[in-house]
């Protein structure tokens, strides 16, 4: 999880990593294989996030803050990681 | 690793990773041949020159120079004592020196900075028109300064 500090109106991007239970990057996944919470000054936010694959496992989201303030993002895959990744994020 | 937040473009990254067995013993001896270095800028890969070492007692330094703005992921594996690999993500940003200001003919904009990397204090966007309220600007820049 890296914190920074981001520009508001400017695209984010993150990356995860998906494993399956023997330690083997997970290739394919698609953006509906994912759930997305997002969180703006701690209340639920419906900013979109966008999901590619990058290759080996890695996958890229990305989304656009509109509103200065903390931004919590949480992306789950109920397969391979149910607590999911997250990312924090100080737009200002 | 452990690095992580924001970093000067163009500026090396110095991260340090630590190789354990089963056993949680320390294991020594590895080269770079033994890892796989990953990287991606904004969801692109990229491939990075990597320097590489072995600094005693299981720990491995690594360093790279990213030459690009934006997030980056670094993972690093090594396939028999850490398949699922270190991972991180490094934002890199403007290395202006803090309190500087700048002009960019082609883009047509002055910038402010501010003494946190990336971060801009003002921002004038003026067209190519304008240019001379742009030197205006500028001007009144060096005189603040």
């Amino acid at each position: 999880m890296a914190r920074s500090s981001q520009t508001v109106n400017t695209l984010i991007h993150g990356t995860i990593v998906v494993y399956n239970n023997t330690n083997a990057p997970v290739t394919g996944l698609v953006q509906g294989d994912f759930t997305y919470l997002m969180a703006l000054n701690g209340v639920v936010n419906a900013t979109a996030i966008t999901l590619t694959e990058i290759s080996s496992g890695r996958y890229d989201y990305s989304f656009t803050p509109t509103v200065v303030g903390y931004y919590h993002a949480l992306i789950r895959n109920a397969t391979y990681n149910p607590r999911g990744e997250q990312d924090e994020f100080d737009v200002q | 690793m452990s690095n992580n937040g924001q970093f000067p473009i163009n500026q090396p990254i110095f991260g340090a990773i630590v190789v354990y067995d089963g056993l949680n013993a320390p294991v020594t001896g590895l080269v770079q041949g033994d890892f796989s270095f990953l990287f991606s800028n904004d969801g692109v890969i990229v491939t990075p020159v990597v320097t590489f070492g072995e600094t005693g007692n299981g720990r491995y330094f690594f360093s790279f120079t990213p030459d690009a703005l934006g997030e980056w992921s670094g993972l690093i594996r090594n396939a028999t004592y850490n398949p699922r690999g270190w991972f991180e993500e490094f934002y890199i940003v403007s290395n202006v020196p803090p309190g500087a200001h700048s002009s960019g003919d082609s883009a047509g904009a002055i910038w402010w900075h501010t003494n946190e990397f990336g971060k801009n204090l003002a921002k004038y966007n003026l067209s190519v028109e304008e240019e001379q309220k742009r030197k205006m600007l500028v001007i009144m820049a060096l005189i603040e300064d």
